[in-house]
């Protein structure tokens, strides 16, 4: 049992490390530093967000504009950049694969881990802002928040495992999500809501996904306005299944690996 | 100790299969010195790289009953936007050791003074040997694995790096690939002559550097 504890603790240790020199390298010690981690998606969100407003008006089919496409726009950023970041993360990452404490997964993880806490930084701010100028209102059930970004963070990380690590193994897997992840956009459930299908469509909407985690956060913050349609026990197979392919992926991956 | 047992590395090509290390086997205790000699290309990296868990052997298996250095080469090991101090944060949190002294130790050794505070990327490659040396030497391990290193830094660095590592650490052990018969002689008490992907262990240094030289 202690070493188990004692790997657990190397593990924790291990990631610390990295995502520290991920925020270190990639936004430098320069202005605002690693506050960039928000700065970017900031800078898209406000844009999508303006945009929407001028042209939308403050609702559409009776929603308001601002929250429908914050709770859109982040969490897809999430799934989009998280996955785009960790295509090829092994190779660059390569050097640090030197040191023997330091493993294939625990580099995926690490970058896996600064973007989630890189989005949820910036959902977090953002929301905070839309608050306080009475943009948005606080979530009706706000667990349930929490509950859609964390099925949209797991099945990000499952979904990140496995593509991390085929990208590794073959080029065509960068090719493909390029493409892939444009369609995503309307495919994922972000601007589109359950409730504006009718009942035969809404089932099959519904096998999409991530669709079920936007519905959840949606009901968290529109109950007042529309229902939400979700199925929870559908997101999170397909979220441990894409974990557990991943996992599996890894196990044989370091074996093939050559660090250069 | 540290016991290689019929160690294989094949690597997949653009057309078949290169079998870079085969059915290796020798056993390295405390304390020991041994120099690896061979041609460019004949094994020598891949096989520190092995013996370290960088890599994972295709076949065969090393047992490691003492903690190893990550192999000091021309790869530092580190990502070339980290700064120095950051490259001794890292190795302070991935190996369990108080930051503070890890930069002041690999900062006595390797002498870069402000140039800690800049990325490595602007390092030349003998200031990047000399903070990788430098940061393993504040580790402390028991066995260090040198790639060729050591033979290609200026004279200070060459005798720095013999002062720490066979004067001031007898006890440690050392696998040091090299080319120069000079060092060899004076400090290694053992061989190993790799060829081709296939090495053997001599105990007798001179009959190794004749056979080396004769390849």
């Amino acid at each position: 049992m202690s070493t188990f504890l004692q790997c657990l603790s190397v593990q924790f240790r291990v990631i610390g490390a990295l995502v520290m020199r991920e925020l270190q390298t990639r936004y430098g010690r320069d202005n605002l530093g690693f506050l960039w981690l928000m700065g970017e998606p900031l800078m898209f969100a406000s844009g999508v967000l303006v945009l929407w407003r001028l042209v939308r008006g403050e609702f559409q089919q009776g929603i308001p504009v601002i929250t429908f496409t914050l709770l859109g726009y982040i969490p897809m950023l999430l799934f989009r950049h998280t996955v785009s970041r960790v295509l090829n993360c092994l190779r660059d990452s390569s050097a640090l694969l030197y040191h023997r404490p330091v493993t294939l997964l625990d580099v995926i993880f690490a970058r896996i881990l600064s973007e989630i806490a890189g989005n949820l930084l910036t959902f977090a701010f953002a929301f905070g802002v839309l608050f306080a100028t009475g943009l948005m209102d606080w979530p009706t059930q706000p667990a349930l928040v929490f509950l859609g970004y964390f099925y949209m963070a797991w099945f990000t990380t499952g979904v990140g495992l496995v593509l991390g690590c085929l990208s590794d193994r073959s080029e065509l897997v960068e090719k493909f999500w390029t493409p892939l992840s444009y369609l995503f956009i309307p495919l994922s459930g972000a601007y589109f809501l359950a409730a504006w299908a009718n009942d035969t469509w809404r089932e099959y909407y519904l096998l999409l996904p991530t669709v079920s985690a936007f519905e959840l956060m949606r009901a968290g913050f529109l109950s007042d306005y529309v229902r939400s349609y979700w199925d929870q026990p559908y997101i999170a197979v397909w979220s441990a299944s894409t974990t557990l392919i991943g996992l599996y992926l890894f196990r044989s991956a370091h074996r093939h690996f050559v660090v250069r | 100790m540290i016991r290689a047992l019929g160690v294989t590395k094949d690597y997949r090509m653009e057309r078949g299969i290169h079998r870079a290390i085969d059915d290796v086997s020798f056993t390295m205790n405390r304390g020991e010195k041994i120099a690896v000699l061979g041609l460019n290309g004949a094994g020598k990296s891949t096989l520190i790289r092995i013996l370290s868990g960088v890599e994972l052997p295709t076949k065969g298996t090393v047992e490691r009953q003492m903690s190893l250095s990550w192999p000091l080469g021309f790869n530092t090991g580190f990502h070339p936007a980290m700064t120095g101090n950051d490259a001794a944060r890292f190795v302070a949190r991935v190996y369990g050791k108080p930051f503070p002294e890890v930069r002041g130790r690999a900062d006595d050794f390797a002498e870069l003074g402000r140039f800690m505070a800049e990325p490595i990327r602007s390092y030349s490659s003998g200031m990047q040997a000399r903070l990788a040396f430098g940061l393993s030497l504040a580790v402390d391990f028991d066995c260090y694995l040198v790639d060729e290193v050591i033979g290609a830094g200026d004279q200070r660095f060459q005798r720095k790096s013999r002062e720490e590592l066979f004067e001031k650490r007898v006890n440690c052990a050392l696998l040091l690939a090299i080319h120069s018969p000079d060092i060899v002689r004076s400090y290694c008490s053992k061989a190993l002559i790799v060829h081709r992907g296939r090495a053997k262990i001599f105990e007798d240094i001179e009959l190794a550097l004749e056979i080396y030289q004769g390849l």
